[in-house]
């Protein structure tokens, strides 16, 4: 592994920023800190940084500890919200400042300089000051700046959050491609989930300051442990009901007087739980209908439809259940689909037990140090 | 100038449309603008305009045995300023006072602006405090309490305290020298110089020094690369008002420089209420706002260059 984080540890007067973090960065992967504001992202890329001193933890990188090195010895690439270029210099002079720290000669500082704005697409701009620059130009300027250095991790705190969202989609498309390209160990902060499934290869899901899961894009959205990382990345249905059967990797929900099965080995009968589907696994189809061959076996629930509401490429459309919970459903809307429900249609919600997961049993996050 | 402007803003052609009522209260608000423009300008002309030209008139006429001033017209006084060595040694002692006071100020200055644009709260507002304290009282006052500190005999504070260090009785003789007057006007003036840097100072985000010590700058590096260029405006307007304090300062040179080290002010004062040569007094008043118009020139000029090339930058 190319960075080790290992027990890594902030605390503010009697609250924790970050509390014992632990993950590993392989070599040329890029890993995005995902969390709501304030969940400790920041503190912990700028622990990594060497711009704030952590509390408890070691941090490794190339296996060797870098606790003891100060920020300029570290060797890594950083890119801020504020893109942070330097006002008084032209892009051609805030690529070349960590070249000219690291007193290299001239003829390898301009090559370098070159590569870095072709690599950026901003030879246009070498003589440019910042300021004559537009938002995504700058973050360009700022990320060949950081990367002309070579740097052993480059680490981004939302780096896109200023940008509209086109250009941050365009930007987001040009950064992995450029880090991908490099093959350079990259940690991005965001705290939109979107972003962080486009660019990153694993993605750690922070709360107040805890690693709450780590996995692939695919696997944290298709197998979230809790309810919180279930929402946090994307829309969710949960059902909580008691536990009535758990056999051959499968368990059997009474949800309010119907049968929900579920994926699942953690449970025992009896014990409440809490189950989750995600909107687009959801199939809507008239109540009373009988069955199909192919979905005999998924789990259905009458439904009430509340709200239709048309999003372009889907559908949305909210319904109530008998438990008095809501339930969302995604419809594609093809060209050629049938007449969808309306509001105030009884209904049957329906999908394949294997879409629905069973969520760990959560206890309410602590902050504080004891 | 103001004048200038507000006639024409009245004379405007209103906007298409807009009603014969209006464009005459526009007529109106422009010559209650003169009206109550008008004290301040007859306050500046009779006060400082006229004088001025009087001023600049005499300088350049001759005073005849009765003390007359009139014709011919001559450029004498200037010259004898510059050729004479007792004047030009003034001269010249006044531009090095200003300049040595301005470039300490500066040195000492930084760090002191450093705390509190950067420093923690607490800290930053008792500097602030230390640091505009000594506005509020004399400058008399303060020139008699360096005058009793820097003081020559045995008695001078900074005496006493060297002969407990062990320095002998009499260790520092600075008083009537250009040090002390350097060392008053430093404090008198500390506040002009380290206001506008701190407020500079405070302008730089911190994310910019961040971003350098992650490319590999060391503290020095990017106080020389980043900090300091960023607070050029701050300290350029901080060297002119130290510089123009001091230049046109009397009261200190005449409490702690005593007549050794005369600078213009006291040249001035002596010709024109001892002498009674005003044309060559008020030669010495006109090089010395000159001076004071240069430097501030000067600066202005650099302080625009600055801002103008990110201006420029930003409309291409
Ligand atoms: N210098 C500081 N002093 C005291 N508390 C701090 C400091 N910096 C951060 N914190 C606290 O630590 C917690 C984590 O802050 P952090 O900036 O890391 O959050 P974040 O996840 O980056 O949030 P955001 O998405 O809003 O940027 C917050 O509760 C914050 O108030
Ligand atoms: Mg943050």
């Amino acid at each position: 592994m190319d960075v080790e984080i290992r027990g890594l540890t902030k605390a503010y007067g009697s609250t924790l920023a970050v509390q014992d973090l632990t993950c590993s960065i392989g070599k040329g992967e890029m890993i995005a800190f995902l969390g709501p504001s304030g969940c400790g992202k920041t503190t912990a890329l700028r622990m990594i940084a060497g711009l704030v001193t952590p509390t408890a933890g070691e941090i490794e990188i190339g296996g060797r500890s870098i606790s003891g090195l100060p920020v300029h010895r570290r060797n890594i690439g950083m890119l801020f919200q504020s893109y942070a270029l330097f006002p008084h210099l032209t892009v051609a002079q805030n690529i070349a400042f960590g070249l000219q720290a690291r007193k290299l000669p001239r003829d390898e500082i301009a090559r370098r300089v070159r590569e870095g704005m072709r690599l950026t697409r901003l030879e246009a701009f070498a003589d440019r000051l910042p300021s004559g620059l537009s938002g995504g130009q700058q973050q360009r300027v700022a990320l060949a700046r950081a990367l002309v250095i070579e740097p052993s991790v480059l680490l981004l705190d939302e780096p896109l959050g200023a940008l509209d969202k086109n250009l941050r989609e365009a930007m987001q498309m040009e950064l992995r491609q450029i880090q991908q390209r490099l093959g350079i160990t990259s940690i991005i902060v965001t705290h939109d989930q979107d972003e962080a499934m486009t660019l990153a290869d694993r993605i750690v899901i922070m709360r107040a300051g805890r690693l709450e899961q780590v996995g692939a894009p695919a696997e944290v959205y298709g197998n979230p442990r809790s309810r919180f990382v279930a929402e946090f990345l994307g829309t969710a249905n949960f059902l909580h009901g008691t536990v009535t059967a758990n056999r051959d990797g499968a368990i059997t929900l009474n949800v309010a007087g119907h049968a929900v099965s579920a994926a699942g080995t953690r449970a025992a009968p009896g014990a409440a739980a809490t189950v989750f589907v995600r909107p687009e696994d959801v199939r809507l189809r008239p109540a009373g209908e009988p069955p199909a061959a192919e979905d005999r076996d998924w789990n259905r629930v009458p439904a009430t439809v509340e709200k239709v509401t048309f999003r372009g490429p889907v559908t949305t459309i909210h319904l109530a259940l008998p438990s008095g919970d809501t339930f969302v459903a995604l419809r594609k809307n093809a060209k050629d689909r049938t007449v969808g429900p309306v509001a105030g249609d009884r209904i049957e919600a329906c999908w394949p037990p294997s879409s629905a997961g069973l969520l760990e049993e959560e206890a309410p996050p602590s902050r504080s140090m004891n | 100038m103001s004048l200038a402007s507000t006639p024409a803003a009245a004379l405007a052609p209103p906007a298409m449309g807009r009603v014969a009522a209006a464009s005459w209260r526009t007529r109106f608000e422009g010559q209650t603008g003169l009206l109550l423009l008008s004290p301040a300008v007859l306050f500046v002309t009779v006060l400082l305009i006229v004088p001025t030209l009087e001023m600049l008139s005499a300088s350049i006429q001759t005073q005849d045995v009765a003390g007359s001033i009139g014709r011919p017209f001559t450029a004498r006084h200037f010259v004898r300023l510059v050729e004479v060595p007792l004047y030009r040694d003034v001269l010249v002692a006044t531009l090095r006072i200003a300049a040595t006071t301005a470039l300490l100020a500066a040195v000492i200055g930084f760090p002191i602006a450093a705390v509190i644009a950067r420093g923690h709260p607490t800290a930053a507002r008792c500097v602030n405090i230390i640091i505009v304290m000594p506005l509020v009282v004399s400058i008399v006052v303060r020139a008699y309490g360096w005058q009793l500190i820097l003081a020559n005999g045995p008695n001078g504070v900074v005496n006493v305290v060297g002969s407990w260090l062990g320095f002998g009785r009499v260790s520092v003789r600075m008083l009537y020298t250009e040090a002390a007057v350097v060392v008053g006007s430093l404090h008198v003036f500390l506040a002009m110089m380290v206001l506008p840097l701190a407020s500079s100072l405070a302008r730089i985000p911190r994310s910019l020094e961040e971003a350098a010590r992650t490319l590999g700058a060391s503290s020095l590096r990017i106080f020389w690369k980043v900090t300091l260029p960023l607070c050029l405006p701050g300290l350029s307007v901080g060297l002119t008002l130290v510089f123009t304090l001091t230049a046109s300062s009397f009261v200190l040179p005449v409490i702690l420089g005593g007549n050794k080290s005369q600078m213009l002010g006291q040249l001035l004062e002596q010709q024109a209420t001892a002498v009674f040569d005003w044309p060559f007094s008020a030669a010495i008043a006109i090089v010395m706002v000159v001076m004071i118009f240069a430097v501030n020139a000067l600066s202005l000029w650099f302080i625009r260059r600055q801002l103008n090339a990110g201006a420029i930058e930003a409309q291409s």
